[in-house]
């Protein structure tokens, strides 16, 4: 019993507060998608949608609790070690990280128009528009 | 400062002209390292004397990258490091490249580039992108080697679920006095979520390096009748040389390894053959990387016989024991993320066991000790 209360304790210090992300991309992108292959996409591993065009990242800013939510569910890694993985890249001119959108309705109008985009947003933001591609 | 506005203006010349054509992002990165070490000495790997002091090691760096059209990019990375040479952060261009994209697995850059020798060459002055301090110097104590002018051939695939990366490079080096005459090798890494392995070779068939006091020692010998053949055996001219390094890192459950090991060989000569590795373990706690991590380098002074010298046997062994260096070191820091693309960092390294033949540090039958403490902050933007 005393292990039993102390896992659930475990669970619930463990238990982010969390309200979900979405990952949006243009509407016209037929392309498939799971949580593996928008992990190696906003990676920078994959360079292409599965329908040939190229990929465009979009991040929220780092002070975003979206942000934070999507690198930690969906990239498993929090903001130091995504900078820090980036800049192994970066400055050999091996990747480009994702731009930076300054807020969540920017950040949906900009999809919208832009078919090479891939972007988040948080589970609450109206997704009109856009193709939204996966919810965590 | 008159050379680092120079070089500034006519990057800025260069990048409104590119600007026309596509976009140009500009990203930094900030190294300031200062450290002390346990007394002034002469072992070759010490860095740091008695007194703090910050500039040996610190390194300023800028980089702009324009796309040129869809698949093509030039990328031109200035770097100020504090002690090069003479001049303090004297700016030049650590790298410029045109990088053309084949397609999504295949690209190409040719230019100044980066030279993948090891694990960390990539991104040895970004003390950002690593967990300890200084790479460890087992290893990386030849910063000479951060780039040179060629081609690389670069491909990156899933195989499954693991990534392939490799790097083909075809490049040339020389300095001045100082050659590697052409720099071939291939750089290949294997990683999953959690893991990577990678593996480099690289070989140069003009290894020439002038080094004063060897110099002087085997031309006296020369004088004395020590031959050609022999006085080839022992200078650093024409030799061909090879590189060889393959090591892994994980980062599973907030543990962080990172091991390599590394050989270095130029051939004929007295720059004795090394073997390096080191392991570092860390943990990640929040914002906190507290860290540990063992070395070692070592070379074999077998590797050039003079037994069958006669006169020449005893100034031939003395050269080669002036080259012998070997070494453990165990380490002991702590990353902290204090905010936002910022990390503070302090580490202090125990050497022993210390045969040091370039100086009076340290020698067969009288093993030294050395210590050394450093702290950095570290930046990108």
């Amino acid at each position: 019993m005393k292990k039993l209360i102390f896992a659930v304790f475990l669970i619930i210090l463990s238990a982010p507060t969390f309200a979900g992300v979405k990952v949006i991309v243009h509407s016209s992108n037929d392309s498939s998608f799971d949580k593996g292959t928008i992990e190696k996409i906003f990676l920078g591993k994959k360079k292409s949608f599965s329908n040939g065009s190229k990929t465009l990242l979009l991040t929220l800013p780092e002070s975003s609790s979206t942000t934070t939510d999507f690198n930690s569910v969906v990239l498993n890694r929090d903001s130091a070690q995504l900078k820090a993985y980036w800049s192994k890249l970066v400055f050999t001119g091996k990747g480009t990280p994702p731009e930076e959108i300054t807020s969540e309705i920017e950040m949906v109008k900009i999809v919208s128009e832009n078919p090479n985009t891939i972007g988040f947003v948080s589970s609450g933001t109206a997704t009109d528009g856009v193709k939204v591609v996966g919810e965590f | 400062m008159e050379r680092i506005a120079k070089v500034g203006l006519a990057l800025v010349c260069s990048i409104l002209a590119v600007q026309s054509i596509g976009e140009t992002s500009i990203k930094g990165y900030g190294s300031f390292k200062a450290g002390v070490g346990s007394e002034d000495t002469t072992f070759s790997r010490g860095v740091y004397g008695e007194d703090w002091s910050g500039k040996q090691e610190s390194a300023f760096g800028l980089q702009f990258k324009s796309d040129v059209n869809e698949k093509t990019s030039t990328t031109v990375q200035i770097l100020a490091r504090g002690d090069e040479g003479s001049a303090d952060f004297e700016a030049e261009f650590n790298w410029a490249f045109v990088d053309y994209e084949v397609n999504d697995t295949v690209s190409v850059a040719v230019g100044r580039i980066v030279l993948p020798l090891f694990y960390y060459s990539d991104f040895l002055n970004v003390g950002y992108a690593y967990t300890t301090v200084v790479p460890p110097r087992s290893v990386y104590s030849l910063t000479i080697f951060d780039s040179a002018d060629g081609v690389s051939v670069k491909t990156a695939n899933f195989v499954g679920d693991f990534y392939l990366t490799t790097n083909v490079f075809m490049t040339r080096w020389e300095e001045s006095t100082n050659t590697f005459g052409n720099i071939n090798g291939i750089q290949v890494s294997l990683s999953g979520d959690t893991f990577s392995l990678f593996g480099i070779y690289s070989f140069m068939d003009n290894a020439t390096f002038e080094v004063a006091e060897l110099t002087a020692a085997v031309e006296g010998a020369q004088t004395g009748g020590l031959t050609d053949s022999q006085a080839a055996e022992l200078l650093m001219e024409d030799d061909p040389a090879r590189f060889v390094g393959v090591g892994t890192t994980a980062d599973i459950n907030n543990i962080l390894l990172n091991f390599e090991l590394t050989q270095t060989v130029i051939e004929d000569s007295v720059r004795l053959p090394d073997t390096n590795w080191y392991l570092m373990a860390g943990y990640r706690f929040n914002k906190f990387i507290p860290y540990v991590m063992y070395e070692t380098t070592s070379n074999d002074p077998d590797s050039v016989d003079v037994s069958d010298w006669g006169p020449f046997e005893s100034i031939g062994q003395a050269i080669i024991d002036s080259r012998e260096l070997s070494y453990s070191a165990n380490t002991i820091g702590i990353r902290w993320d204090f905010d936002q693309s910022m990390a503070l960092k302090f580490q202090h390294t125990m050497y022993s066991d210390i045969i040091d033949g370039e100086g009076d540090f340290g020698s067969d039958g009288d093993e030294e000790t050395f210590s050394e403490s450093m702290i950095s902050i570290d930046i990108v933007y």
